[in-house]
């Protein structure tokens, strides 16, 4: 395997591409840049990341992968994505226990209810199997389900679950096996530039030059580029999980509740792993659990399984959404600062979304393709008042 | 059988250290999510310092804290943490 | 395996029901210290390959006690006391715990599987490897009953003390007889930590808890500090976990006090029920329970010499035979089908099999350091465990005892009066004045 932090690896002075953020989004980006590009023409490329693999949001998220979502771009780029992860097992020769169990999104208002049913209408426009059902069909999916105050619930069955870690190694390994060169523990301090063109990054361990830096650094994104004066409208927001005792298989789909936020699944390990939304947040970047975070995930969870009140929790971890006002994500050359190119604001959302993501940003770098994608979701949106929508936002 | 088990509980054998350090994970927390060793019932208890002397001495990175520890300490019933919804103060 | 009682105080024998058979046990003794006098070693199997599985530290740190009880899944029985009709049941074997047929998953992957990358050449079989990974996995079913909610109790203390060893119980009584309101959590069923069962110290521990609780300090036994938080508009509080509920704790100032673990040592079947730490022989012995009669002790002999002395001693005071204590590194491998029946020992230029009903193994400790570095103290691989090496970074937690480094009890006496003589000062230096 490559470097991944051994001190006495060295960067490499130039490249081609160089890319922030070894997360799931910048690792799918890189072998799809390496892979896409004729033998020949194979661009050089410099992957940066200074923590260790695993150790932002593609490590620390639940695994969730789906395809309900209520507008027409997340539900098409949504269904590429899960037909990547299907196969990715064998392509890249890792597991990743991808496991088409559902998911359910239960709706205890008229309101919500009306909004599923809207929803789930414009994912059979574009040949999801998705229906709302009623409570019964609920219970039936998921036994164990307290139904008594359901309106309805949205159903999947398509949708499903991974174990998120592999997908980082078998993109990183395939990526290394390209050529590609990655760096953990190495921190960019800095980014070169030529009057407002961005040229390159800086390192403790040296500089690397390159005509294009890419920032896949999700949360941290908003720290690259301020470092050329670019404020994006994105902030984190720390979204708190957590997982209980091993249990034998009963939990099929992922059962979702968009008012509370609550999401639970069982893992391929017969893990509850699951979180729910939390306000009271701290500022910034935060990895620390919370007492509240527990009260809250706790209770809403009992509410609807109150099965699993004597069930243990054995661990708590956080990572953090990456937010846009309009929920949905920057993509695409910052014009202030040609060079540089963003992937991030892919809210809670962003692992699922990459597979198929790294696969269109390199088509778009390398080819020019899927402009009006990038046009869509570009910075500059912001600028011009285009602002988007996305209400499916879980968690 | 001559299985040499560093993580009783999830099952973790010494050569999946071996294998998670050749594959270039030297740090406690890589090696950890390769091999799983420390995620299960007892969250390390009883493995997380042999494993991070094993690694320590063939090349790995131990660096400082031994992994970021994860609240609760032991497993606790969801029953009992559903109680912290009531705030301080607030009548049940 | 021939686990027995040692007949030394009258206890009040109930009976447990497990897998449908009726065990007796000591009313009140843990569940798994029952379950190996009646020489059941071997519990329940491991996630993965289902090798079998037994209690190894009977302190809580495990997973080798694991079982169904009362309908509730995974309870680790080395915590639940023995009441009369408490039922058992072993979970995740196809069999018993002593034949599980899902143990050919051992067998079948001798050298280990790569759960990696094993099945990945083809979608279809892939799948199939998928599913039945699937159901093959967990360890508990869902319990048989909903669970009512626990118990929530606000504290304000001046101080938190976490721990009853003599550190905690030193500087608790300092605490509290400076007039500070004190709140001493202990996991353990009775305060002294260990010394309760050293001869000759259990007595001074006990005089330390009660002129404590004299001090005015209020001791929860069996009671677990589960994590230290800083919530937004909250501020710092603890999460402890008691038998039918949980404390949240707004403490103005908090000490450390939780000592050090005796993790598992590591060679060929050292995870094989039957062989367990010196600690938990120790308080197998406390509960008059002889652990086996043929047994081999070894350790780390530069840090745990005089303690493993001890307990060869105590053993072989109960009618045991005890080999060592001999240096860990003597033991070339532990064998047996379903609990430990042999284990090799290197001598001289060879090795030896001897036949043994138990294996101590006692390596170094570890501090007990999950707490302390939540609350922002560095720790340091030293000789293969971890030590704090600084303290707390946050200005209100203090750290004493043996989890800070203290080798012998006058050590963790000083070190317990020095941390309760810095929060009582800084407690006073923030304006806020003792009653």
């Amino acid at each position: 395997m490559t470097s991944l932090g051994s001190p006495t690896a060295t960067l490499p002075e130039s490249a081609d591409y160089v890319i922030v953020g070894a997360g799931i989004m910048g690792l799918a980006t890189a072998w799809n840049l390496a892979r896409l590009a004729d033998g020949e023409a194979r661009p050089r490329i410099v992957v940066i990341d200074k923590s260790y693999l695993c150790g932002g949001a593609s490590g620390r998220n639940g695994g969730g992968v789906r395809a309900q979502w209520s507008s027409e771009t997340n539900v098409e780029l949504m269904k590429r994505s899960i037909a990547i992860a299907a196969e990715f097992a064998t392509r890249m020769r890792i597991n990743v226990w991808f496991r088409r169990g559902g998911y359910l999104f239960l709706a205890r208002t008229e309101a919500r209810a009306k909004e599923l049913e809207a929803s789930a209408a414009l994912q059979r426009e574009h040949g999801l199997p998705t229906r709302v059902i009623e409570p019964s069909e609920a219970r039936a999916i998921v036994p164990e389900l307290d139904v008594s105050r359901l309106v309805c619930a949205s159903w999947n069955p398509d949708d499903g679950v991974v174990f998120p870690w592999s997908f980082v190694w078998g993109y990183a390994r395939a990526a290394a096996s390209l050529g590609v060169s990655i760096h953990t523990h190495t921190e960019v301090t800095d980014l070169i530039t030529e009057g407002s063109r961005v040229r390159g990054v800086v390192t403790p361990r040296g500089s690397v030059r390159a005509e294009r830096v890419l920032v896949c650094a999700g949360a941290w994104s908003p720290e690259i580029t301020r470092m050329v004066g670019v404020e994006l409208p994105s902030r984190p927001h720390r979204h708190e999980i957590c997982a209980s005792e091993p249990l034998k298989p009963f939990l099929r789909p992922l059962v979702g509740d968009l008012e509370s936020g609550l999401y639970f699944s069982q893992s391929m390990r017969g893990e509850i792993v699951g979180g729910i939304s939390n306000a009271r947040v701290p500022e910034g970047i935060d990895h620390a659990s919370s007492m509240r975070f527990l009260g809250l995930y706790a209770s809403a969870l009992l509410e609807a399984m109150p099965r699993l009140g004597s069930v243990k929790i054995l661990r708590q971890w956080a990572g953090c959404y990456d937010l846009t006002p309009d929920g949905n994500p920057l993509c695409g050359e910052v014009d202030e600062a040609p060079g540089l190119y963003l992937m991030s604001g892919f809210q809670g959302h962003g692992f699922m979304i990459a597979p198929i993501m790294g696969e269109l940003f390199a088509k778009h770098l390398l080819f020019a393709e899927e402009r009006a994608l990038f046009e869509r979701w570009n910075l500059r949106r912001y600028r011009e008042g285009r602002l988007l929508h996305e209400s499916m936002i879980l968690g | 059988m001559s299985k040499i088990i560093v993580c009783r509980c999830e099952d973790v054998t010494l050569s999946e250290l071996e294998r998670a350090l050749a594959l270039g994970y030297r740090d406690l927390e890589s090696v950890k999510r390769h091999t799983a060793f420390g995620t299960g019932y007892c969250q390390g208890k009883q493995c997380v310092a042999l494993c991070a002397a094993y690694l320590a001495a063939h090349g790995g990175a131990v660096g400082e804290a031994p992994f970021t520890p994860r609240p609760p300490t032991r497993p606790v019933p969801l029953a009992h943490l559903a109680a912290l919804a009531r705030e301080e103060g607030e009548e049940p | 395996m021939v686990a027995r009682r040692i007949e030394r105080s009258k206890p009040r024998w109930v009976t447990l029901r497990v897998d449908g058979e009726d065990v007796p046990a000591a009313e009140g003794e843990p569940i798994a210290m029952s379950l190996l006098a009646a020489g059941r070693v071997t519990l329940g199997r491991s996630v993965k390959y289902h090798r079998p599985r037994g209690a190894a530290c009977f302190a809580g740190r495990c997973d080798g006690c694991l079982m169904r009880v009362d309908g509730v899944p995974s309870v680790r029985t080395c915590a639940v006391p023995a009441r009369e009709g408490t039922t058992l049941e072993t979970q995740n074997v196809l069999g018993s715990a002593k034949h599980d047929l899902l143990a050919a998953a051992d067998w079948f992957f001798p050298g280990g599987m790569n759960h990696h990358e094993m099945f990945t050449w083809a979608r279809p079989v892939n799948e199939v490897m998928q599913r039945i990974a699937r159901e093959i996995a967990g360890i508990g079913t869902l319990p048989d009953l909903d669970a009512s909610v626990g118990t929530i109790e606000d504290a304000s203390p001046d101080a938190l003390v976490v721990g009853a060893g003599i550190a905690g119980l030193e500087a608790a009584r300092t605490l509290g007889e400076a007039g500070l309101e004190v709140l001493l959590v202990d996991e353990e069923d009775a305060p002294g930590g260990l010394l309760r069962f050293v001869e000759g110290e259990a007595e001074r521990a006990r005089a330390l808890a009660d002129a404590a609780r004299r001090a005015g300090v209020d001791l929860r036994s069996r009671h677990a500090a589960l994590g230290l938080y800083d919530e937004p508009e909250r501020g710092r509080l603890a999460l402890v976990g008691g038998e039918r509920g949980l404390l949240r704790v707004r403490a103005r100032a908090t000490l450390l006090a939780t000592g050090r673990t005796e993790g598992a040592a590591c060679f060929e079947g050292s995870d094989l029920p039957g062989v367990i730490g010196a600690e938990a022989a120790t308080r197998l012995l406390a509960h008059d329970v002889l652990p086996g009669e043929r047994i081999v002790l070894a350790g780390d002999l530069s840090t745990r010499r005089a303690e493993l002395d001890a307990l060869a001693a105590a053993l072989r005071a109960a009618g045991a035979e005890v080999r060592g204590p001999l240096p860990l590194a003597s033991v070339a491998r532990a064998e047996g089908s379903a609990s430990v029946e042999w284990v090799t020992l290197r001598e001289g230029e060879g090795e030896r099999e001897h036949g043994v009903d138990l294996l101590i193994a006692a390596p170094r400790t570890s501090a007990s350091y999950e707490l302390a570095v939540q609350a922002g103290a560095r720790c340091e691989l030293r000789d293969g465990v971890f030590e704090v090496v600084e303290a707390p970074r946050e200005r209100h937690t203090w750290i004493a005892g043996a989890l800070a480094g203290a080798a012998s009890v006058e050590d963790a006496i000083s070190s317990a009066a020095g941390a309760a003589r810095a929060m009582i000062e800084a407690l006073a230096a923030r304006g806020e004045s003792t009653p």
